[in-house]
């Protein structure tokens, strides 16, 4: 090895970027071939063993990604879908610019009958955009409450993505996966140096490839923490982790790995993973369960809040009594069963509808597990000095699924036989389709302002936890946000379809220096079909893609550009750059607008 | 037009990191291959053994097979190892009952779960390899192997080179090992209260590295 080389392998892996000449994930979307040959050639350079040879404070400098999907999709112009974002672009309801009739509603209006009520699609000035009206209200933290437009300090929203597919399945796994076989996660896990690179749960694994064989640890059930690290619990009394003897087969392995490159390229990976095994095997881990109970509880509490604290409730979204006059009777349609399909919510008291009772906490399903295992996962147990995972993806079950509970099946039972009451309880067939548009306001606002809370508490910890060189871990992760597909707003208010041509991504992270939206919808949504002519987020063209509208490809490229990885789709620009001297991304695009 | 430019620009770069004193272009084969792989986004996986590979392992080293239950439930329970449903494995206890099926066989799913490298791997791997080089007969098994002898003297030798390549070669039939890591194994006896100790310090060094589980 030449001593430049060995040089070059000493940077620790902050400045490694600084000093490279192109910054992987900087330049590799706009560079050219030369560039991203010699951005490929520095980052072969690199290996994973230097950054660990600080030690075990070296696992909070890899960058981190936290991958949250919302299975069941979600409408997202309620949260991260501005559909206004200049306050003043071209925008239509649907045919007639009826919002009486619309699925585009984001606030209650007091209306000119008694009791009645005017639907509108508001918004709030954070930054310098507009967003959904929901920003400007309060969310839940373990200490009181916080202004949810704190929580998109750090925060970039992509809109107008078309995923050129309509599926489920395959579109949530498109998010993570976008050319179908390298894995956002698997990249990020191929370059970790924590112990355990990739975790996650709720199917996480489905999204999972790793190019270097780096394997992924499900967190799920009961007690996840203990199954994870119970491989190495109960290390004492071995040679490998003695005091005398294991430092004399380190360096004895240590003198194998020297060799090992030779054999294989990988094999030093594996040497680092005996490394890694030792580590742990070493800690003394206690009380694992009562950590993920304690954790865990922590964001149910919050998830609860903010379903029926009503401290945190908003002015025209969450209104309690009187709501009905001038909306149509489409918007309080529920679809509650697949036989019946149909039920109108007929009760007054609104703000109950998710009601208060102690299983609200759990209706989105592993978002307070998921957070929890991600806060353990990335901080480690308190007080010591350990990041045990570096890529970590959580599946959200459920979106409007488990939302109406009890209490709110009890109050539309008027129009809903035993039979179908059961059902609803037993099946997880509730989603957007045959939901209007009031009853999507307020169940996904507050779906949204839970998740909202979690993810606050959790950038709150992150940023809490400095690191070397500088920064917090928040510096070094990107949470990413998204759903197999936008909902597109069916006219007439009474649901709403899988809007895969009109998608949205939304990243978190201390990378983002500010609130970004980026991205053009088309303001008719004609051209994606008669029954959704409004303005619900449907790609547009951007003159920076070529005259394409934003692909799923941009966004992959916009995340790796953050991870510093080689982005998945290097045909699919990103929508930013990353400055190698501060870290930070700025917006490679043009302000968003309405076409 | 993309084998000039990789031409053009590689000879440089590989000059950089080649030997001042050899006087001589040294294409690293490895490097240039990690270069080009990355660029064209492709990239290969390396084998990973499986449960049944280091069962077989552990079991021509240390004659573990049908004697040696704690190792075959350490690999077996867990999908840490990977590999496929073996059903014929089982161990049958009578009375149509067997060992193991659901653990080999995940549950009855029968699926063939892909070998990775990861830290519970070689947690598990740890904690396998000193239970049986700290076992009487399993290390006893081992010894013999490595001195090439049917039954162990009274008195064990102390490790030589030659000993050191015997015990190394267990893991790896292939390669014998290098003069520094017969000189890293040999530095193991530094300090050991006996000859049987200075063996199983070796024993255990060899055991637990990745090398033999990774082709």
């Amino acid at each position: 090895m030449c001593k430049r080389c060995e040089e070059k392998r000493d940077l620790d892996r902050r400045e490694f970027l600084k000093k490279s000449l192109t910054g992987i994930g900087s330049g590799i979307m706009l560079a050219s071939p030369l560039e991203i040959f010699l951005g490929n050639v520095l980052m072969g350079m690199f290996s994973r063993a230097t950054a660990l040879a600080a030690g075990d404070e070296a696992s909070f400098l890899d960058q981190k990604l936290v991958n949250v999907s919302m299975a069941n999709a979600p409408s997202r112009w309620f949260w991260d879908l501005p559909l206004r974002p200049n306050g003043n672009d071209l925008f239509q309801y649907n045919p007639g610019n009826d919002p009486k009739s619309s699925m585009l509603i984001t606030k209650l209006n007091p209306g000119n009958g008694p009791g009645g009520a005017i639907g509108e699609y508001a918004t709030t000035p954070v930054g310098n955009y507009h967003l959904p009206y929901l920003w400007s209200g309060k969310i839940a933290t373990p200490n009181g409450s916080t202004n949810m437009a704190n929580l998109a300090s750090n925060m970039l929203m992509m809109r107008g993505i078309n995923l050129m597919l309509d599926s489920h399945e395959l579109d949530r796994y498109k998010q993570v996966v976008p050319s179908g076989s390298d894995s956002l996660m698997g990249l990020v896990a191929d370059v970790a140096t924590t112990p355990l690179p990739a975790t996650g749960l709720g199917g996480g694994g489905n999204f999972y490839h790793s190019k270097k064989g780096v394997s992924y640890q499900d967190m799920g059930g009961s007690d996840p923490f203990t199954t994870a690290l119970s491989p190495f619990m109960n290390s004492s009394g071995l040679k490998t982790t003695s005091a005398d003897v294991g430092p004399m087969i380190d360096r004895a392995l240590n003198v194998m790995k020297m060799h090992a490159g030779e054999k294989h390229k990988y094999l030093p990976n594996s040497f680092q993973d005996r490394l890694n095994a030792k580590k742990l095997m070493s800690t003394q881990f206690s009380n694992l369960q009562q950590t993920f109970s304690s954790l865990k509880s922590k964001y149910e509490n919050l998830i609860a809040r903010s379903f029926g604290d009503s401290s945190l409730f908003l002015n025209g979204v969450d209104a309690s009594a009187g709501i009905g006059g001038e909306l149509s009777s489409n918007a309080f349609k529920l679809y509650l069963d697949t036989s019946s399909r149909v039920a109108y919510y007929t009760g007054s008291d609104i703000s109950s509808i998710t009601g208060t009772k102690s299983n609200v906490s759990t209706s989105i399903a592993n978002l307070s597990s998921g957070m929890a295992v991600a806060e353990f996962m990335l901080l480690g147990p308190s007080g010591a000095p350990q990041s045990f995972s570096s890529s970590i993806n959580i599946v959200l079950g459920g979106a409007i699924t488990n939302l109406i509970i009890d209490h709110a099946v009890s109050v539309a039972t008027s129009t809903i036989s035993e039979k179908d009451y059961n059902n609803v309880r037993q099946t997880t067939n509730v989603d957007a389709h045959e939901t209007g548009a009031y009853m999507q306001m307020i169940l996904f606002s507050r779906y949204f302002r839970a998740l909202s809370s979690c993810l606050y508490e959790l950038i709150s910890q992150l940023k809490a936890r400095g690191i070397q060189g500088g920064g917090t871990l928040f510096d070094r992760t990107a949470i990413a946000v998204n759903s197999e597909f936008n909902r597109s707003a069916r006219n007439g208010g009474d649901g709403a379809d899988h809007g895969w041509a009109g998608t949205c991504y939304t990243l978190f992270s201390g990378m983002i220096p500010q609130t970004m939206v980026v991205g053009h919808i088309n303001h008719t949504g004609l051209s994606f079909g008669s029954n959704y002519q409004s303005t619900w987020g449907y790609g547009a063209p951007m003159s920076e893609f070529l005259g394409q509208t934003g692909l799923i490809g941009n966004a992959a490229s916009t995340v790796a550009t953050l991870m510093d990885i080689p982005t998945p789709m290097p045909n699919n620009p990103s929508y930013v750059t990353k400055d190698p001297s501060t870290g930070k991304v700025h917006s490679a695009v043009a302000e968003p607008k309405n076409v | 037009m993309k084998k000039i430019f990789f031409s053009l620009i590689l000879i440089p770069l590989l000059t950089n990191c080649t030997p001042q004193e050899s006087g001589e272009l040294h294409f690293d084969d490895s490097a240039a291959r990690s270069v080009a792989t990355a660029y064209l986004n492709y990239d290969i996986t390396p084998y990973v053994a499986d449960r049944s590979y280091v069962e077989s392992v552990f079991d021509q080293v240390f004659g573990t097979s049908g004697n040696a239950d704690g190792v075959e439930y350490s690999i077996y329970r867990n999908s840490v190892f990977g590999g496929g449903c073996d059903r014929y494995a089982a161990s049958d206890t009578g009375g149509s009952s067997y060992e193991f099926v659901r653990q080999q066989c995940y549950g009855g799913l029968g699926v063939v779960l892909p070998a990775n490298s990861n830290p519970m791997r070689y947690s598990y791997t740890a904690k396998i390899c000193e239970n049986l080089v700290n076992g009487t007969n399993t290390f006893n098994f081992a010894m013999k192997k490595v001195l090439n002898v049917s039954s162990l003297p009274s008195t064990l030798p102390a490790p030589s080179d030659t000993t050191i390549v015997g015990a190394y070669q267990l893991f790896f039939q292939v390669d014998p090992p290098t003069a520094d890591v017969i000189s890293a194994l040999f530095e193991l006896t530094q300090g050991a209260s006996s000859t049987k100790e200075s063996w199983r310090r070796i024993l255990t060094a060899v055991c637990v590295s990745p090398e033999w589980q990774v082709f």
